[in-house]
Parts: C-alpha cells; sequence; structure tokens
C-alpha cells in the first residue's frame, strides 16, 4: 500500500511495470496475428462481418486509452480465476483455430483477455476494461444455429410486410413464401436481406454510441439498448422495399446492381441516425445529470 | 523500470503453446480429398429396377442460388425418374467436402420453406433398404395444390445426422482424427396427394437404386449401416 501512496505523487505513476508486458504482447500477436490475417482474406471481405475490423480497431484503441491501468501496481491479483480462465480460452482458441471454427477461435479472445488481466493486476483491474472485452463479442460470427433459427422468420416477416405495403400503394405485387412477384419481375428474398447481420452490426455501433455518451440517465440507456433492433429491423424493411421499387420503376439491373450495395450502406446510416435523433428527443425529458465537477464550478 | 516477471513470461509462454498445439492439430486432409474420386453423375445408375431415368429438362435456378449451392456443395445431382406405371420421382443428392459450420448441408426443411412452401410432418423413421438399416426423415411439403412427400437423410463423415446437435458431434468426432468430414444429403420426392402411398413407393424406390449400385458407391451414400 506504501508504494501506492507514492506512486500516486510521482507524474509516471503506473508505467513502471509496463515494461514487463512484453511476453504477454508476443503470445498475443502469435495468437491472433494468423487469425486477423485469415479474417482479412476471408470473413471481413464479406458484406455482412464487415464491421469486423472497426470492433477490432476500436477494441485496441480502447486499450490503448487504458494502457496506464495495465502498469498500475496490482492491488489483489485473482490467479484462482484467472489461469483457468486462461487455459479455458487458449484450448478454445487451439481447437477452433485448427478445426476452423471461428465461433471458438475469435471467441477465445475475450477469456483470455480477461485471464491475462486477472492474473496479473486483479478484478478491480479487470473491470475498467469491461467494455473492450464485451466489445469483442461483435467480432465472432454469428454461430451457425442462431442464424438458421432467426433467417427464415426475419425473411418472412420482411416478405410479408412489402407486400402489404405496396399492395397498399396499389403496386401490382403477390408472394409466395419469401418470393415476391412485381410486375414482370420475380424477386427472391435471399438470406442476405433478412437483415440479421446488419442487426448486429447496428447492435455493435449503438452500443459504442451509447458508451462514449456515457448517458447518467439509466432510463434513458436502456431505452436506447431497446430501440436498437427494432430500429435495425425497420430500416431493412426500407430497403427491401426501395429495392423492390427500384426494380419494378427502374429494371432488374439497376435493382441488382450498384444500387444494391448502396441500399445496403444506407440502410446502415440511416439506422444509425434515427438512434442519434432518439437520442437527442430522449435528452428533452432525461437530460444528463450534471457532473460533480461541473456542479462544483457553479 | 523492470522487465520481467515470471507471471506475464508464463503467460506468454502459454499463449505460444496454444499456437503450436493449433498448428499440430490442424488436420492435414479434407476426408473427401483423401478417398478415392467419384462423380454422383458416374455412381447412380441411370437406370434400375423398374425406374428409368427421364432425359434432363433444364430446371429453373436463379444464377444467385446456383452460386450459393456451388459454393457449398462439390457436387449436386438432379434427376427424374420414371416407372412403367408413368410415376415420377425426383432425386437429388448434394455432395460437400467440407463440413465446417460455414459449409455444412441445408435441410430440406428450410429450402421447402424459403421456396413457399409449408412443411408439414417432419418425421424420423428407419427405413430397411435391402440388408442396411437407413434412418431417415419424411416430410410433405405443400405449396397451392401442389402436395410434395419427401423422404431424405444426411450422412455427416460415418453417421446420419438429422439435427444440428447430432451433426455437431459428427464433425467433431470426425475432426479429432485429424480429418474434415464430408457431408451427403440424399433427397427423394414426387408430387402426389396421397402421402402413404407416395411414402411407399419412395422405400422400393431406394431399395432399388441401392441394389443397382455397387457396394463402393453405396457406401458413399449410406455410410456402413447395415
Amino acid at each position: 500500500m506504501t508504494t501506492l501512496a507514492n506512486n500516486a505523487g510521482s507524474p509516471r505513476r503506473g508505467m513502471e511495470s509496463i515494461g514487463l508486458w512484453w511476453p504477454v504482447v508476443i503470445g498475443a500477436l502469435a495468437l491472433y496475428l494468423p487469425t486477423y490475417y485469415d479474417l482479412a482474406h476471408g470473413l471481413w471481405d464479406t458484406e455482412e462481418y464487415a464491421h469486423g475490423p472497426i470492433v477490432l480497431i476500436v477494441t485496441l484503441y480502447l486499450i490503448w486509452s487504458k494502457r496506464k491501468e495495465l502498469g498500475e501496481q496490482p492491488e489483489k491479483t485473482s490467479p484462482l480465476l484467472g489461469w483457468p480462465l486462461l487455459v479455458v480460452g487458449l484450448v478454445m482458441y487451439s481447437v477452433g483455430r485448427s478445426q476452423d471454427i471461428l465461433l471458438f477461435e475469435v471467441g477465445s479472445q475475450i477469456p483470455v483477455m480477461l485471464g491475462v488481466l486477472l492474473i496479473t493486476l486483479g478484478a478491480r483491474a479487470a473491470k475498467t476494461f469491461w467494455f473492450p472485452l464485451f466489445f469483442l463479442l461483435f467480432m465472432v460470427p454469428l454461430p451457425g444455429f442462431i442464424i438458421d433459427t432467426v433467417t427464415n422468420p426475419l425473411k418472412n416477416q420482411i416478405s410479408v410486410i412489402t407486400e402489404h405495403v405496396l399492395y397498399f400503394f396499389d403496386y401490382p405485387i403477390a408472394r409466395s413464401g419469401v418470393v415476391l412477384s412485381v410486375g414482370p419481375y420475380q424477386l427472391l428474398v435471399a438470406d442476405a436481406c433478412s437483415g440479421l447481420h446488419s442487426m448486429f452490426s447496428l447492435s455493435a455501433m449503438g452500443l459504442l454510441y451509447l458508451y462514449l455518451m456515457q448517458h447518467t440517465s439509466r432510463l434513458r440507456n436502456v431505452l436506447l439498448i431497446a430501440a436498437i433492433l427494432p430500429i435495425a429491423f425497420v430500416a431493412n424493411v426500407v430497403r427491401v422495399i426501395v429495392l423492390v421499387l427500384i426494380t419494378y420503376h427502374m429494371g432488374d439491373e439497376a435493382g441488382q446492381g450498384f444500387l444494391h450495395g448502396m441500399a445496403g450502406i444506407m440502410l446502415f446510416i440511416v439506422g444509425l441516425l434515427f438512434l442519434f435523433l432518439l437520442d437527442s428527443v430522449l435528452g428533452y425529458f432525461l437530460p444528463d445529470r450534471a457532473t460533480n465537477e461541473a456542479k462544483a464550478k457553479t | 523500470m523492470k522487465m520481467l516477471s515470471y507471471k506475464h513470461l508464463l503467460i506468454g509462454v502459454a499463449m505460444l503453446a496454444a499456437t503450436g498445439l493449433a498448428v499440430a492439430m490442424k488436420p492435414t486432409q479434407k476426408a473427401a480429398d483423401q478417398g478415392s474420386q467419384f462423380s454422383l453423375e458416374t455412381i447412380i445408375p441411370q437406370q434400375f429396377g423398374e425406374w428409368k431415368m427421364q432425359q434432363a429438362v433444364a430446371t429453373l435456378v436463379s444464377p444467385d442460388v446456383q452460386a450459393e449451392i456451388d459454393k457449398i456443395y462439390n457436387q449436386t445431382l438432379t434427376r427424374t425418374y420414371t416407372n412403367a406405371a408413368g410415376e415420377h420421382i425426383m432425386l437429388s443428392i448434394a455432395y460437400g467436402g467440407d463440413q465446417s459450420d460455414s459449409m455444412a448441408v441445408h435441410l430440406p426443411e428450410g429450402c421447402y420453406r424459403g421456396q413457399g412452401f409449408d412443411v408439414k410432418r417432419s418425421t424420423p423413421q428407419v427405413l430397411k433398404l435391402g440388408n442396411a438399416e437407413v434412418p431417415v426423415m419424411r416430410l410433405i411439403a405443400e405449396k397451392g395444390s401442389r402436395i410434395e412427400p419427401i423422404t431424405y437423410w444426411i450422412l455427416v463423415g460415418e453417421s446420419f445426422a438429422h439435427n444440428r446437435t447430432d451433426r455437431k458431434l459428427a464433425q467433431l468426432r470426425y475432426t479429432l482424427t485429424g480429418k474434415v468430414p464430408e457431408g451427403m444429403l440424399v433427397r427423394i420426392s414426387n408430387i402426389n396427394s396421397e402421402s402413404e402411398e407416395s411414402f411407399g413407393l419412395h422405400q422400393q424406390f431406394l431399395q432399388q437404386m441401392l441394389a443397382g449400385m455397387t457396394p463402393e458407391s453405396r457406401a458413399r451414400l449410406i455410410g456402413h449401416a447395415s
């Protein structure tokens, strides 16, 4: 405890033991550089997981911005919890990496990191890193059973809603399953149109936004979190309707061409804007409490 | 500044060990590439028992669906057979050499629903086909007036796997031996509102088809079930 008190006065507080971390950094690079390399040449190239590199960069930045914590003297470490977690994480990694189970390979980052923090710095320090740890979840590809159980109902719902909306506006539209017929065109609402992945990436960005905003009102945070998925769903319905209209009015080529990709980006931007808008509206009713410092000044 | 701590060193060593372990555990061969090459076109006879292949009618599959199919499956086969009584049976076989998560065969229940069918009564059943006992799934897909009874089975590695857990287990069992498992989906159907009659016809069709194949080819479809 005395060393802690001494450290508090020094300008290099917390940086004395940062040099100890080199073996961990080397180990982590050996583990995950090949993973990131493969991801960059595979999953991240697909539209569905394009948010992957963003999640990685944000996580690294958040850790970097708290690097001082890594140099702190440990108060009370938890090796009994940390070592088993680390070992479980490493086994997950080995199995995942060797058997091409990305769920394990990428997901292992969380127990590995948490284990390392518990061993070296203890539970209190691990807590300050909770958000980067949690955020890493969004790097993990959705497991197949979730995709399978959710994709089809979503596709069906979206087809039904699209049919009803366009029928209401007197478009010649008919639906059988997830195949929509508009005028001379037949459109298949494909898996990618389910919007499942846009829900996933929009959730990631929405939660990051909330973390950075640090709203003091708990209700405001809860309402915004609850709104993310419905917003993503509605935005996706709008996207599908827009694509159907483009195809109907401008032809098949326009609907499948660059406008198709544009609509995907639009969906993302519109979803985020919706969320910001909702947040500022909520701000009127649930304003942030002034922080203690601000109070002290007034 | 201190530069050495046994804790951090130990963590680093553990991480390097895990990296090495992953490399050592990497399966080197896909089972599909290892076994002798085969072609679904040739191992399934064009004529067997009272059934004869109908000359191919171009099926209408949209290009993007076809691209998806090609990505997942190494080989697919779609044929229609007729018998003397003028009954039709549609046979569809899909073979994928890589059954890891992203590549697993798709369940027919999902495919038919996706095409706008209503899928009813999906029931497991064990069929006696010659000397073999093959666990299959039976279901009935309906779309408007089109009623299509379906019999199918999925073979992953050496075992039948009709639900997600079974498939995952089969996959893991296989990979522990250092191989990437292969998957085979065999599906037959016809259009007939008399489903009981159809299922009988399916069984008779499958029996004659398997009987008309060489033992090695048969093992490709039903493993070593007997």
